[in-house]
């Protein structure tokens, strides 16, 4: 795996989200699923909706960094481009009831971060067949 | 066993490059719905809003292939496309119109974005002959770093912008998109 910059990223991030997912209940106790204010865990706010999305998301990139270079690659690129999606078709969606995952400017940088990071090492890096097979 | 070198040619500039084409190509979206949003259907704001969504489209397609087949897309007409974006950006700042008086900080984040790619294209295409192995973990270091400056630009950006008025800032609701979806 400490050859592979695919499996290390998902394997880390992976970790870290599922972390986070968990401790998230911890402090939406009483927030509504998708309720547009949410709680502040550290600066990030969540509510119980983005709770279980980033468990589904620490659990997909655990299991691909886990798995293998192929997977993780993979993994990488799609949670990446979907990120970078859902953030470009939010600026779209001016005046609508559809932000349902109670973001704040803190989640913003984290998820763009987020995105561009996925996206560029899952693209960019590992395409060697050898390097795939590791 | 060592962990085996990334056997690419400056995989970190390369990353960050890509990272910058995705935080660009945000940018500029986020220009053309504030053009939009405006609604008053001025011909020229039409035509500004259209302009800057395709190349915002055209910025995240590019960074897509930059980074899957290692070159850009469009060869040397790029830089100029990407030099002629820039002095755009900085016109918009310099001279403000009532269309784009509001944008001043998107522009600049957008600004900010098209030089580090056009700096980062340079610096490849001097160092193209070189291979440079980097260890997989200070890669991964290298590039969190990038990907946390370029949206620490992007972000602001994308908040100054009318897309981002919009965005639920926590604490003031209501204040600043009349008929927000908390009044829905």
């Amino acid at each position: 795996m400490r050859n592979s910059p695919n499996r290390l990223i998902a394997t880390i991030f992976g970790a870290v989200y599922l972390l986070v997912g968990l401790l998230g209940f911890a402090v939406t106790s009483g927030v509504g699923f998708a309720a547009t204010e949410g709680a502040n865990l550290i600066i990030f706010e969540v509510n119980p909706l983005h709770n279980v999305i980033h468990l589904a998301i620490g659990a997909a990139l655990l299991f691909a960094g886990l798995r293998g270079t192929a997977s993780a690659r993979t993994v990488n690129a799609t949670v990446g481009a979907v990120y970078l999606l859902v953030g470009i078709v939010g600026l779209f969606l001016l005046n609508s009831p559809l932000n349902i995952i109670a973001l704040n400017g803190a989640d913003n940088v984290l998820h763009l971060a987020s995105a561009v990071l996925l996206l560029g090492v899952g693209l960019s890096l590992d395409k060697s067949p050898a390097a795939a097979r590791a | 066993m060592p962990p085996q070198a990334v056997p690419q040619a400056h995989p970190s500039v390369r990353l960050v490059t890509g990272f910058a084409g995705f935080g660009a190509g945000s940018v500029n979206l986020a220009i053309a719905s504030s053009f939009f949003a405006a609604g008053s259907g001025e011909p020229e704001r039409v035509i500004a809003g259209a302009v800057a969504g395709l190349w915002g489209a055209a910025l995240l397609a590019g960074a897509v292939v930059f980074l899957a087949r290692d070159r850009p897309a469009g060869g040397r007409r790029v830089r100029y496309a990407l030099a002629a974006a820039a002095v755009a950006h900085l016109a918009a700042i310099a001279f403000p119109t009532p269309a784009t008086s509001g944008l001043n900080l998107t522009h600049l984040s957008a600004l900010l974005l098209t030089l580090m790619i056009i700096a980062s294209l340079a610096w490849l295409g001097r160092a193209s002959g070189e291979k440079r192995a980097m260890r997989p973990g200070r890669l991964l270091l290298a590039a969190f770093a990038g990907a946390v400056l370029v949206a620490g630009i992007t972000t602001p950006g994308l908040a100054a912008s009318t897309a981002g008025q919009y965005a639920v800032p926590h604490g003031g609701h209501g204040n600043l998109a009349p008929g927000g979806h908390h009044q829905h």
